[in-house]
């Protein structure tokens, strides 16, 4: 894992003392609100319905046991003792007092954390593979790259009045987990077989209100010179995106409404006259960091207490859903579910975290990952310790075996907490949830995904769901509209809408209508998305459509 | 109205500048203004950041001249500023008073340390890694002498 070194220490040091007079400074009227805005948000301080909430950078989703106790005893001091894992990654906090902040912000500096950039018009916080050196299809480890761009990114002179926020994300693997063609720039690790490893350029992707799929712009880009050809693009961008309207001022727009090869035409020419060599990254710095994130030393085990556990049908279902294989043959990587039936997706207690933190330190290296489906994972767990830890973690509420299931929901804080949200979207995961308890059921579901956005901002990525639900307000009611059909892999697809919204008490039926209709049309050994890419969607509109209660006067 | 230089200097003469909007060609700013000698760059907003990337430009373009920012931006820009290739900046009577030069100073001051190589005096942090593996090597060669 990456550690500050004293460069690092000294950075966050200063930013936070920048922050505390900026605090001061806004309190005693040297800086007007307006003024105030884009700092207090760089810092990861939004203004929320009740309160104001506070967003931590996991950069890269990548924590250690002692940053998970810290973030436990935070929300336990200054919260009301529990937090959120979001689907960037990060935690946030949700009933934050300001004057708390500066101190809040001191004790994350103590364990090489911060909240920089987890908000506002700037570069935000890098996400990336939560299988990121584990996992057998991997060509090579993003974690590097992805904590070089950190760095690269912090702070960066030119770039934190951006027309609007830019997301980065960073894969290596052949299977995409990290969701980079939904990113203002996604970045894929290929091995070239003539260049060797570099990396293909993916930008423009974004959902939000209006979902693209990013696409191509650079089919090689070394190491060395990839900072400065993100630097080309973000210049490009800060330069020629939309300032007119907030809506249309994401990169997405501007590849668009220039054409992607006009914009490739334009980041060509302005990388082909910068001097980049104060960012290009010699072999010494990508060396150093490297280093970091080296496995740990993962002994030969026997298997022998794993296979007997075999014999136990929720520990075998663990062991189905929870785990996939390591890079070191006796190891798994273990998925703790954040989502217990009628739980709320992504939400930690400090209890729960606290004891997380324990069991990192005793069955996985001290490492853990948070995932963009808002689960944890302990990346290097010995298999025959598997039984043991999945026995604590049921005590503590955390066994549940419904990865990529369909209880397995992503959410947004939805209309509860959050100030945008135009509808509920927690009590519909939590009736989904429940709706489908039987694990023989959701077993013999399969893999499916559900995503629930409270708004059109889409921060659940509703459109790239196997089933999106979308929560929209009309007429003063909360509406959902649902699409199938989403796919968030390299082969990314956006859902498409079933028909008209719906109340928010029907969802739960015509969720399970849909897949009764999947259950009754697929064919030996599809998944839900199989069935669809082979049907199409008028098979299931006939299921949405036959329902009296749906057909409101909407239709 | 007030000027503040990259120095920490505050100007109050009245002078001659040139301004242009933060969205010029660099073409049609370098045709018209390539030798001037303060070119003020109009920032309509603190938080229209295109002023940053024109600058940019206009050094890389070989604009020899001082740049100066103009608008409502904040002492937190400062460091930024100067950064991106600026040598000063100019903000309204109202906001020197709500903002004086001591905030600009101690915005500067607070923030010494940066990961980005830039047109200020301050060494980026990757440079400092750099110097410290140099001055290592050279500590392990003169410890390996007999």
């Amino acid at each position: 894992m990456y550690r500050y070194d004293e460069f690092d220490a000294a950075f966050v040091a200063s930013r936070n003392a920048q922050f505390a007079n900026q605090v001061a400074r806004r309190l005693d009227g040297s800086l007007s609100e307006d003024e105030f805005r884009p700092i207090r948000l760089r810092n990861g301080v939004y203004l929320q319905l009740h309160a104001y909430m506070l967003r931590i950078a996991i950069p890269y989703g990548t924590l250690s046991a002692k940053q998970m106790r810290v973030l436990a005893q935070i929300g336990a001091k200054y919260d009301k003792g529990y937090g959120h894992f979001t689907t960037r990654q990060n935690i946030q906090f949700n009933w934050i007092k300001l004057i708390d902040v500066p101190q809040i912000l001191a004790e994350l500096a103590e364990v090489s954390m911060h909240c920089i950039q987890t908000s506002g018009n700037c570069i935000r916080n890098v996400t990336a593979d939560h299988f990121a050196g584990i996992a057998k299809d991997e060509i090579a480890d993003p974690r590097p790259i992805a904590e070089l761009i950190r760095q690269w990114s912090t702070e960066h002179p030119e770039f934190l009045y951006l027309p609007r926020k830019f997301k980065i994300a960073v894969t290596g693997a052949s299977a995409d987990r990290a969701v980079i063609r939904a990113h203002d720039i996604g970045i894929q690790i290929i091995d070239d077989v003539k260049r060797g490893i570099g990396f293909r350029i993916y930008a423009g992707g974004g959902l939000g209100r209006t979902p693209v799929i990013g696409k191509i712009i650079k089919e090689f880009v070394t190491h060395e010179k990839l900072l400065g050809y993100l630097e080309a693009v973000l210049r490009t961008y800060n330069s020629e995106g939309r300032r007119d309207n907030k809506y249309k001022a994401r990169i997405k727009i501007l590849v668009n409404e220039t054409g992607l090869e006009e914009f490739i035409k334009q980041v060509e020419a302005e990388y082909a006259i910068s001097d980049t060599s104060s960012v290009d990254v010699d072999a010494d710095e990508i060396a150093r960091i490297n280093a970091y994130f080296a496995l740990p030393k993962l002994l030969g085990r026997s298997e022998t207490k794993y296979d007997a556990a075999l014999n136990d049908s929720a520990f075998a279902d663990f062991a189905k859903y929870n785990t996939i294989p390591h890079k070191i043959d006796g190891y798994v990587a273990t998925t703790i579910s954040l989502k217990p039936i009628g739980g709320i997706p992504g939400d930690a207690t400090s209890t729960q975290m606290l004891a997380i933190a324990d069991l990192a330190d005793k069955y996985s290296s001290g490492e853990i990952r948070i995932t963009h489906h808002q689960n944890i994972v302990f990346p290097h767990v010995a298999k025959d310790d598997l039984p043991e830890l999945c026995a604590a973690l049921g005590a503590m509420g955390l066994a549940t075996a419904n990865v990529g299931l369909i209880s397995d929901i992503i959410a947004c804080p939805g209309l509860d907490y959050c100030a945008l949200a135009t509808a509920r979207s927690i009590p519909i995961a939590q009736e989904i949830s429940k709706r489908f308890e039987s694990s023989q059921k959701q077993a013999e579901i399969g893999n499916i995904s559900i995503n629930i956005s409270g708004c059109i901002n889409a921060c659940a990525h509703h459109h790239i769901g196997n089933i999106g639900i979308l929560g929209l307000e009309k007429s003063g009611r909360e509406n959902y509209q649902i699409t199938i059909g989403g796919d968030a892999t390299l082969d990314m697809a956006l859902g498409e809408r079933l028909g008209p919204g719906i109340d928010a008490e029907d969802v739960p039926d015509t969720i399970e209508r849909i897949i009764n209709r999947y259950l009754h049309l697929r064919e030996e050994g599809e998944e839900f998305i199989d069935t669809y890419r082979r049907l199409g969607i008028e098979h299931f509109r006939v299921a949405f459509a036959n329902q009296g209660q749906i057909l409101s006067e909407d239709l | 109205m007030p000027i503040i230089d990259k120095e920490g200097n505050f100007l109050a003469v009245a002078d001659n500048v040139e301004t242009i909007s933060n969205s010029a060609a660099i073409a049609d700013v370098m045709a018209q203004f390539a030798n001037a000698e303060i070119l003020g760059i109009i920032f309509p907003t603190h938080h229209d950041g295109r002023g940053y990337s024109l600058t940019k430009k206009l050094r890389r373009a070989g604009f020899n001249g001082k740049l100066r920012a103009i608008g409502p931006l904040i002492p937190d820009q400062f460091s930024d500023l100067i950064a991106c290739g600026f040598d000063e900046i100019e903000i309204s009577d109202e906001q020197f008073l709500r903002q004086p030069l001591v905030q600009w100073l101690a915005a500067k001051e607070i923030s010494q340390h940066s990961y980005q190589n830039n047109n200020s005096t301050k060494t980026s942090i990757f440079q400092s890694r750099r110097q410290k593996i140099a001055a290592n090597r050279h500590l392990n060669l003169v410890r390996e002498l007999p």
